[in-house]
Parts: C-alpha cells; sequence; structure tokens
C-alpha cells in the first residue's frame, strides 16, 4: 500500500503488528507521567491533547455510522441518550446493545 | 509536621478494591472482547496472535484500528500513525493522573499504568481528587477489565464460528455504544461542544475522500485545533 514507507518495510512479518501495537500503547500509557516530571504542558497543549483525545473517539463513531446503516445509528442514539440522562455508562450499554439485538431479531437484514 | 495519612500508595487491599468496583461494568470487556475476536477471525489474523494482542496490548481502539491493518503488504507507517492517534488520549490521562502516580516509586507507577484504560482512568480521577490516596485502586479496575477483556477475546477468537454471528446479539455494537456513551459524557462539559461536533463533520465529509483511517487523524487534528483556537480567540 502507498504509504509513503520505504518498500523494504512491506517485507517485515505481519506478525509484527502484535508487539508493535502493543508497544506504541504501552508508551502512550507510560508517557504523561514521564512527561510531566520533566515539564509542565503549556495550557494550548494541554486544550489541544483535550481535544484530540475526544475528537478521536467522536471521529471513530461517526466513521462507523456513516458506513453503518440504521440499526447502528439508533442503537448509538439511545446509549448516547441514556448516558446523558441516566449518566450510566452501564444501562447505556445495556440498552444500545439490547436495541441492536432486538433489532437484529425483529428487522432482519 | 505532622504528615499524616496523605501519602500515596499502592497496596493489595486498594488493588481488590478497585477490582470489585469496577466487575460490573467490566462485564461488558466480555461481549467487547468476543466482537474483537470474531473480527479478528474475520480479518484472517490468527487465533494466537489475536489473544496475545489483547493480553499485551489491552486497548479496544487500538487493537479495532490495527485490524484494518492486518493484510499484506502491511502500511506500517498509516498503522503507527492510527494506533499513536488512537492511543493519544492515554498521554492525556496519564499526565492528568501524573500528581497521583508520580508519587509511587516507578517500579509501582509503570506496572499501574500498564493497565490504564478509559473506564479505570474514568473512575479514579474523580476518586483520587475526592481523596482516594491508594492507586490499586486504578490497577485494580485495570485488572477487572483487562481479565474479561481478554476472556471475551479467547471466546471470540477460538468459538467465533460457532457463534456465528455477533449481530444477533448486538455484540458487534459493544464498541461503538461505549464510545458514544464516554462521548455523551464529555458532552455535558462546555469545553466539549466544539471539538465533538468538528471532529463528526470532518470524519463523515472526509471518508469518501481519505485512505482507510486518514479520516479519522484529519478529525482528530480537526477537533483539537478548534479547541486550541476556541480559547484564543
Amino acid at each position: 500500500m502507498a504509504d509513503g514507507f520505504p518498500s523494504f518495510a512491506g517485507e517485515l512479518p505481519i506478525w509484527l503488528i502484535v508487539p508493535l501495537v502493543a508497544a506504541i500503547v504501552y508508551a502512550t500509557r507510560a508517557l504523561g507521567p514521564v512527561l510531566m516530571t520533566r515539564i509542565s504542558l503549556s495550557p494550548r497543549m494541554t486544550r489541544f491533547l483535550d481535544g484530540l483525545a475526544i475528537s478521536v473517539i467522536v471521529a471513530m463513531v461517526a466513521t462507523a455510522l456513516a458506513k453503518a446503516g440504521l440499526r447502528e445509528a439508533a442503537a448509538v442514539a439511545l446509549a448516547a441518550t441514556v448516558m446523558l440522562t441516566a449518566r450510566s455508562v452501564f444501562w447505556a450499554m445495556v440498552a444500545g446493545i439490547s436495541l441492536a439485538a432486538a433489532w437484529s431479531h425483529f428487522l432482519p437484514g | 509536621m505532622a504528615e499524616h495519612d496523605d501519602t500515596i500508595r499502592l497496596t493489595a487491599k486498594g488493588v481488590w478494591r478497585g477490582f470489585r468496583e469496577m466487575f460490573a461494568i467490566a462485564l461488558f470487556s466480555i461481549p467487547f472482547g468476543i466482537a474483537f475476536g470474531t473480527a479478528a477471525a474475520d480479518a484472517g489474523v490468527p487465533p494466537l496472535e489475536t489473544i496475545l494482542m489483547s493480553v499485551f496490548t489491552f486497548s479496544g481502539v487500538a487493537q479495532f484500528a490495527a485490524l484494518e491493518f492486518w493484510r499484506e503488504p502491511v502500511a506500517w507507517g498509516m498503522l503507527i500513525f492510527v494506533v499513536t492517534a488512537g492511543s493519544a488520549r492515554l498521554i492525556v490521562m496519564g499526565a492528568v493522573l501524573a500528581p497521583w502516580l508520580n508519587r509511587l516509586t516507578p517500579g509501582r507507577r509503570f506496572l499501574a499504568l500498564a493497565w490504564l484504560s478509559d473506564p479505570n482512568f474514568a473512575k479514579s480521577q474523580p476518586a483520587y481528587r475526592a481523596g482516594e490516596r491508594d492507586a490499586g485502586t486504578l490497577l485494580g479496575a485495570g485488572l477487572a477489565l483487562w481479565s474479561l477483556w481478554v476472556i471475551g477475546t479467547v471466546i471470540g477468537a477460538l468459538a467465533g464460528n460457532v457463534i456465528g454471528d455477533v449481530s444477533v446479539y448486538g455484540f458487534d455494537v459493544v464498541m461503538v455504544c461505549f464510545f458514544s456513551a464516554m462521548v455523551a459524557g464529555e458532552a455535558g462539559r462546555r469545553t466539549a461542544f466544539l471539538p465533538i461536533a468538528a471532529a463528526a463533520l470532518v470524519a463523515v465529509v472526509t471518508l469518501p475522500w481519505l485512505p482507510g483511517g486518514w479520516n479519522v487523524i484529519a478529525a482528530a487534528l480537526a477537533g483539537g485545533a478548534v479547541t486550541v483556537l476556541r480559547d484564543d480567540g
């Protein structure tokens, strides 16, 4: 795939994805406290990271919904509504998942 | 001066308490893990690699993102970018918890951080502000989420074809429902509206134009940028 990486990278074994992803994710977990021992994040940088943090999640939901159908949109809308009203992640997920399951059961295809 | 009990510690008792308190929400890690295991099987990832990914990565976002790249030739550069951007929020969470965690010995600090994820951060951060001093609660809650996530992954990876189509049980929407609940939880904050709107708009508009995954990066950067610009303006 043309992603601008040198072609030798194409010859690396595919299973390297597993340790690579684990290493990246652990590094992001460890980086925050390490950074904070050295520098204090500027207020602008803090705000940027704050905006980035929620935007990544929003973007993934929006992308999934753009590719999916009404069923997934309805499940997400219900989960978000329950979260906004009941402030419970647990019940938001129960509601969204149940709706999707019921939809598959009663409105297959 | 009497330094009374404000010491930050990490105890087994705290770990167990964190584990118990997180258990109900952590149960969702099982269907979430099953959904990941079956999605990985669909993407052609062998069961061992799938399970190792859950054991050592323990991140739904990063792992689902990685599945998109499981085909030869691997787009390594884009994989690194997407996984890093998808995990950038962990840097923020770690920075927020730093006043707590940085008072532990490095060994304990980096141990607790290995199990840092969205739900235990969301629970621990207000608890710390409210006076919780045992960082074991963060670790214990993470262990509850992680162990059930691994169990779910094993079921999905090994029995995915027996279970069949997980959408019958609504398992396919576990991740997207969890994310939308997190976004809705944040949406109450005044500062969250602009990045949410900007990110959703950019993600959808750029989806047909950008190669897979890049629309998420564009949307994330847009959301980060509007957050900075709004407060500067």
